[in-house]
């Protein structure tokens, strides 16, 4: 590209980098706001960007008490290790099946699946808490774990559909033709390959559970049983004029999800463009 | 972020059609039968009543608003100490998840239901007989010596369409009243020594202070305590009580009401609400009062105890001011409503923890100490331990005088389940920024209350 | 099914014919050939049963629940299409609609077009170790919960917040105001949240796009002496082309299934401005307890999205 570059006048050379900054300020102011309210002294009504002169870092443990952070950490790991293992296992056969094993209906069957990815999980909410009622799940985990582990087949199906399809042939036909069964094909061959499109959608499954707010307040009222971002909701409201202690507590509920996914951002990244792309 | 990933090719035609047909071939299954389940009226009577509670222990498991948590368990210690073979689980929950969960908690699914419960209200609760039909237990205990207006809001009609009459299906532990708070102090600077006696004076002492460049009046945004307290000021309390009961007929669309919207909107035109005033919130509105921000502040007797708190002898309570001077009184007010499930296992020892909370002297005054409320039930003197010259204690005068006049009324809020949010926060909001006319406001209103009763 | 099918693609199956012990008496049916077929359904059970349990059940008792007049307690009154009637006629609940479609402007329109300009710009950094940094930073506000944008953003727009500061530092301190309190600022600015979550969303997936461009095209323009901006146009969006759709077909769902960042910062206030069908749904079932009137609300917000998904796909289809 170096000819390419090498052609660009100077101004322009300034230009990009000055944009960058410009936009990567922008991304970036509202965390900053946030950092600097929280560190504010508790009960004062700072303004906007304030640098604080005392910075109180003890605010984030009022606030991790505050919000029961510990317990709530828990309650979205123990979702999210219902939820995307099951989910993984349901849409990667169904993918296999779909992409490999040649099965009547295959074209419905894959339809129907596709038919799922448009459908707006708040189109579903008030039916999916009068089916948890009914079956006694209200104000359980296990509510919004089965409810987005059904919610989680029509992407997940078609991601592992789409590269169950692409794999090569000839290595199966070489599994089949020394008398394998569809199952030792799979285990054997299909699955190790198949672990990075399954990695990068569990990374996917995993960033929405973790996130996921709307199932968590409508199907459980315990703030301590939802995910941290479910939590959110009731915490705002219980101390709504102490916004030094809604900063340091968003502050921390956003740390985890943001933790994972600046240390695994090259696979996030990737996968979310594909998810994005895929087809 | 599952849902930013939905794209790839997709095929239109194909995909339509099966989802279609799917979909159909789903809902012609079901179409036939309804949702839900009815109740009949028997559901909701008692057994045997009795105030023998037997020697066995019982517990009890009572859900409540998680603001009331302590008050509650300190009436349960006290209960336990009169009757030590009942013991009383407590669980909370905040207010808006409980009124949520109410629903759920009294469905005819759940198998386990708690033993008492706070309605924040009545709803529909009583019409779909979920919870228990306390007129045998009234008889037995007597509650006939209780003034009858403090059961008012908790009777309902047998088809459940009216509240106001009919059998009673809850209990008030404690009444919120709503009334004026005056900021004392900033009153004396303006030069006045005495509370407003009439509209008149309440509207020249908020002039004076915007003059000044004080605040004069704040409140949350979307509040319709205002408004009516005004209606209440132009009509007194028969119209308001009969809406906000359901009674036939019964219609907000009248002059009064107009005016008071009217008036509603000539002082947030006129500068004595705050600048930001939409943005305000029921926390912020009490925290800015708090902090002696405001001359006047329209709230309810359950800040009493708190504002005493942070402005000590700076803060007055007083019955919100008639259009003239005479001696009745008027005053939004709504009993904490106690109710026991249909399907709870222990009535007599809830019936039995109900009463004793109504009318012993002792449940009284843990309900003024430890809630700030005003407690119902007969005594006419407030408890010894409330110093005069605060707010806690002008809130119990002023409650007596209004309970006194018989000029107790519901909610606005209190109409049908969805008014409060869906109609009178946002119309308010449209009224005090001038978008929505009084008269449009006063008749949107009606329209949505006639369509929220099915009428 | 016949040995054909079972043994794969066409292309692989004529050096195979004669030596696979499945093969050795073709044309006679064997037991394999049928547990296939089962053995096929077998491994798409689990997928099916949560699809059809949690998604496809509940969407059909969607339907059926909006051709009723119910509480979530008591008996429903069937009353057919009433709720679709309320819905289109009554201002508080078709305003809904009406932001929705707006809300596309501030979450799929402007972060598209931002997107696009800023990847064509920053196209040399497609690469590098710079752009790890960048792609980070630019991706951040996709890895946090709505919710939390939503309570930034709140604090940003706040009467003492970041924004009026700013404003009255500069001397502009007349135009500071509660943005999400007031009737006319109230939806743009939530607007602004969704466009801030976005075109992180999209530059990335642009450059990534770019990246994946044929050089070469580019040395052409360049050596037909075309300038930055027919460049744009003749070589850059040309190749987005599948990205441009995707990006739009992902942040215009997004506009209009919105629950999260309103829930939490304006809860449809003040008035109805902000009010979105996700959020309608929601207090018209839970606090007003009129679930047939939320799930007609919420079939419309379905058609809805079927209806600008759908064509978006066929545009993206390559002819």
């Amino acid at each position: 590209m170096t000819s390419i570059t090498s052609r660009r006048s100077a101004s322009e050379r300034i230009l990009a980098p000055a944009i960058i900054i410009v936009v990567i300020g922008f991304t970036l102011t509202p965390f900053v706001s946030m950092l600097l309210t929280a560190l504010q002294p508790r009960d004062t009504i700072p303004t906007g960007l304030s640098w604080p002169t005392d910075p109180q870092w003890h605010n984030f443990v009022d606030a991790w008490t505050a919000a029961n952070m510990t317990a709530l950490l828990q309650s979205s790991a123990i979702i999210v290790l219902g939820v995307v293992p099951a989910s993984l296992v349901c849409a990667t056969m169904a993918g296999y099946a779909l992409g490999q094993l040649r099965i009547p209906a295959a074209r419905p069957l894959f339809l129907l699946f596709v038919a799922g990815l448009t459908i707006p999980f708040e189109a579903l909410v008030v039916p999916l808490y009068y089916e948890m009622r009914d079956l006694g799940l209200l104000n359980t985990r296990a509510a919004v774990i089965l409810a987005l582990i059904g919610l989680f087949q029509p992407f997940g199906v078609f991601w592992m559909r789409a590269h169950f399809v692409t794999f090569p042939p000839h290595l199966a036909e070489a599994a089949r033709v020394d008398g394998a069964g569809p199952w030792a094909s799979f285990r054997r061959i299909h699955l190790p390959l198949a672990m990075p499109a399954i990695a990068a959608l569990g990374l996917l499954q995993f960033l929405t559970t973790w996130n996921q707010f709307i199932l968590a307040i409508i199907l459980i009222d315990d703030p301590a049983k939802r995910t941290m971002a479910g939590a959110l909701g009731a915490f705002v409201g219980e101390h709504s004029t102490d916004i030094v202690l809604i900063c340091a507590g968003a502050l921390l509920i956003m740390l985890p999800g943001t933790i994972v996914f600046i240390i695994l951002q090259r696979q996030f990244v990737r996968a979310l463009l594909q998810g994005a792309v895929k087809g | 972020m599952s849902s930013m990933a939905r794209s790839g090719r997709l095929r239109p035609t194909g995909m339509v059609g099966t989802a279609v047909a799917f979909l159909a071939a789903m809902v012609v299954l079901q179409a036939c039968s309804a949702p839900g389940g009815g109740a009949t009226p028997d559901d909701a009577e008692p057994g045997a009543v009795s105030t023998d509670l037997g020697s066995a222990p019982v517990t009890l498991r009572m859900h409540v608003n998680a603001d009331q948590r302590d008050y509650m368990a300190e009436l349960a210690a006290a209960f336990k100490q009169e009757h030590p073979t009942v013991t009383i689980e407590i669980t909370a929950e905040p207010p808006e998840v409980l009124q949520q969960n109410v629903p759920r908690i009294l469905a005819a699914e759940n198998k386990n239901p708690p033993d008492l419960l706070r309605l924040p209200t009545m709803g529909d609760a009583a019409k779909n007989r979920l919870v228990l039909n306390l007129d045998r237990y009234a008889e037995l205990y007597k509650w006939g010596e209780i003034p009858a207006s403090q059961f008012t809001q908790l009777r309902v009609s047998s088809d459940g369409r009216e509240k106001g009459t009919g059998s009673l299906y809850g209990v008030g532990l404690g009444f919120g009243v709503v009334g004026l708070y005056y900021n004392k102090k900033i009153a004396q600077e303006l030069g006045f020594t005495q509370p407003p006696a009439t509209l008149a004076d309440l509207e020249a002492m908020l002039a004076k202070a915007k003059s000044s460049g004080k605040t004069a009046m704040i409140g949350a945004g979307n509040s319709s305590f205002l408004f009516q307290l005004l209606w209440l000021a132009h009509a007194g309390p028969q119209p308001i009580s009969e809406w906000t009961l359901g009674a036939p007929d019964a219609t907000i669309d009248s002059p009064e009401a107009v005016r008071a919207a009217e008036t509603v909107r000539r002082w947030a035109q006129k500068g004595y609400f705050p600048a930001d005033h939409l943005a305000i919130d029921e926390t912020a509105a009490v925290g800015r009062f708090a902090k002696g921000e405001a001359l006047a502040y329209v709230n309810g007797n359950w800040f009493a105890a708190m504002l005493d708190k942070q402005l000590p002898g700076q803060v007055g309570f007083i019955p919100f001011p008639l259009v003239a001077m005479d001696g009745r009184r008027t005053a939004m007010s709504a009993p904490l409503t106690y109710a026991i499930p249909a399907r709870s296992t222990h009535h007599d020892a809830a019936a039995a923890f109900l009463n004793w909370a109504l009318t012993s002297s002792q449940a009284r005054r843990i309900t003024i100490k430890s809630a700030g409320i005003v407690p119902g039930g007969v005594a006419d003197q407030p408890a010894a331990e409330v110093a005069p010259g605060t707010a806690l204690y002008d809130t119990l005068t002023a409650f007596q005088q209004i309970s006194r006049s018989d000029g107790l009324v519901a909610f606005l809020g209190d109409a049908s389940e969805g008014i409060l949010a869906g109609t009178l926060a946002p119309q308010t909001q449209l009224l005090v920024s001038g978008r929505v006319s009084p008269e449009d406001y006063v008749r949107k209103i009606q329209a949505d209350y006639q369509r929220d009763l099915g009428r | 099914m016949t040995l054909q099918q079972w043994q794969g693609p066409a292309t692989h199956r004529a050096g195979r014919a004669g030596f696979s012990p499945l093969n050795a008496r073709p044309g006679r049916p064997r037991r394999r050939r049928v547990r296939p077929q089962l053995a096929g359904w077998l491994w798409m059970a689990p997928a099916l049963t949560a699809y059809g349990l949690f998604v496809l059940y509940p969407l059909s008792q969607t339907v059926r629940y909006s051709l009723y007049d119910w509480d979530g307690v008591g008996s429903a009154v069937f009353i057919g299409l009433d709720n679709y009637a309320a819905v289109f006629s009554e201002p508080e609940l078709y305003s809904a609609i009406v932001h929705a479609f707006e809300l596309i402007v501030f979450f799929s329109f402007v972060p598209t077009v931002t997107g696009l300009v800023l990847a064509a710009i920053l196209r040399e950094l497609s690469t590098g170790a710079g752009a790890t940094l960048v792609r980070t930073l630019l991706f951040l506000p996709q890895a946090i919960p709505l919710a939390a944008a939503a309570i930034a953003w709140t604090w940003l727009y706040a009467n003492n917040g970041l924004i009026n500061q700013v404003l009255r530092e500069v001397g502009l301190g007349r135009l500071a105001r509660p943005w999400l309190a007031e009737f006319d600022t109230a939806l743009p600015a939530v607007g602004v949240i969704g466009s801030w979550l976005a075109v992180g969303f999209a530059t990335v997936l642009f450059l990534a796009g770019i990246g994946k461009t044929d050089p070469s095209l580019y040395e052409a323009a360049r050596l037909d002496g075309a300038g930055r901006v027919r460049e744009f146009l003749a070589v850059t969006l040309p190749a987005l082309r599948q990205e441009i759709v995707v990006c739009v077909t992902v942040t215009v769902i997004w506009a209009l299934a919105s629950f999260d960042i309103i829930y939490v910062s304006t809860r449809g206030g003040p008035g109805y401005q902000t009010m979105v069908p996700g959020v309608a749904i929601v207090l018209q079932a839970f606090t007003a307890h009129e679930v047939g009137l939320a799930s007609a609300l919420a079939v419309v917000l379905l058609v809805m999205v079927l209806c600008v998904a759908l064509p978006l796909q066929r545009l993206g289809r390559p002819e």
